[in-house]
């Protein structure tokens, strides 16, 4: 079996168990807890294994190469703060919502950095290479709505965190870094989607395609989650959590599909 | 689909279609003829090192630059 097929099927399990227990609450408090603990961990690191594997299909160390290497610095990062706040809230019995931030926020926060080098990358290195860009005006739409979603986002979310006398400084700058960098991170996701969508069915777009997608999975789970936990409604056995651990998942599978394209093209044997 | 009257042109559209699809297999083909001063229809041998090297820029962001180069080779050496 293929390696992609066999993701495909264990994301469909994975997800298929978040939402049975998140639905039905089987087991009760403890088990739930434990499951909204115990999967993100797990997805996080098939993530991580699916992303040293595609890195590892480059022979050559290019931008292509360390761009991968980037993605997966930035979700390795990820899955060290899931099992931090997997400790803190299984083993040490933490109120995450008290002790926010806790010390895995410092680690989702600093693996933003190394995911959006490696997207930027990605994009520039595709910019320079003459290849189409597609039409003008779907930019122009793009960053309308990108604009318009950035007013809302403000809106509805920034200003009033700002605005909040009860939270404090820290708390106020984590707050805002998750929905500010996601929305940084939106931009290249969606541009690349953009330019995937271009290429059809070419074997070439599949990465890149899984990897704007769970990017975006994860940037729309980010936005809910920001205002939920400033609301203190944010909770075990919340469904947001599918989006990330569907992002994870997805970011995953373009890893091995990455590493499928590179196996796959072998002119050198023709 | 297309096909192109020019025989190179035509090889090459072939390497990349399965890589990149049909859309975008025709517009790198139409921006890199047009960077050499050429037409879709006029590429001669000669040509084909140069083209090359332009998708070989092209698709290092997607497979990097062992397999671009493996793809370019393919393309220079068509006959």
């Amino acid at each position: 079996m293929k390696k992609t097929t066999l993701l495909w099927i264990i994301t469909g399990i994975l997800i298929f168990i978040n939402i049975i227990f998140y639905l039905t609450g089987l087991g009760g408090e403890k088990v739930l807890l434990f499951v909204s603990d115990i999967l993100p961990i797990i997805c996080s690191f098939i993530a991580s294994i699916c992303l040293v594997i595609a890195f590892n299909g480059f022979k050559e160390y290019d931008y292509t190469k360390i761009a991968w290497i980037m993605i997966f610095t930035g979700i390795f990062l990820s899955f060290i703060a899931e099992l931090l706040y997997g400790l803190q809230e299984v083993g040490l019995g933490m109120n995450m919502n008290e002790v926010f931030p806790s010390i895995a926020d410092y680690f989702w926060c600093i693996g933003y950095i190394p995911l959006f080098i490696g997207l930027a990358m990605m994009f520039i290195g595709y910019k320079k290479s003459g290849f189409p860009l597609g039409k003008a005006r779907v930019y122009v739409l793009l960053s309308f709505s990108y604009l318009a979603l950035f007013a809302i986002i403000a809106y509805f979310l920034l200003i009033p965190i700002i605005n909040d006398p009860e939270t404090s400084g820290l708390q106020t700058f984590f707050y805002l870094f998750y929905p500010i960098s996601d929305i940084f991170l939106v931009v290249p996701a969606a541009i690349l989607m953009y330019i995937t969508s271009l290429f059809g069915k070419g074997a070439i777009s599949k990465p890149w395609k899984l990897l704007a997608l769970g990017f975006l999975s994860f940037a729309f789970a980010d936005l809910i989650y920001s205002y939920l936990s400033w609301q203190d409604k944010y909770g075990s056995g919340n469904m947001i959590d599918v989006a990330w651990h569907l992002g994870y998942l997805l970011i995953g599978l373009a890893g091995l599909y990455q590493r499928e394209l590179v196996e796959n093209i072998n002119y050198n044997e023709l | 689909m297309i096909t192109y009257k020019n025989s190179y042109t035509q090889k090459i559209y072939a390497i990349l279609i399965p890589l990149i699809g049909d859309y975008m297999a025709r517009g790198v083909i139409k921006n890199q003829v047009a960077k050499l001063g050429l037409t879709e229809e006029n590429v001669a041998k000669k040509d084909l090192q140069n083209l090359a090297e332009g998708i070989k820029k092209g698709l290092m962001a997607f497979i990097g630059s062992e397999k671009a180069n493996q793809v370019a080779s393919k393309i220079i050496s068509i006959t």
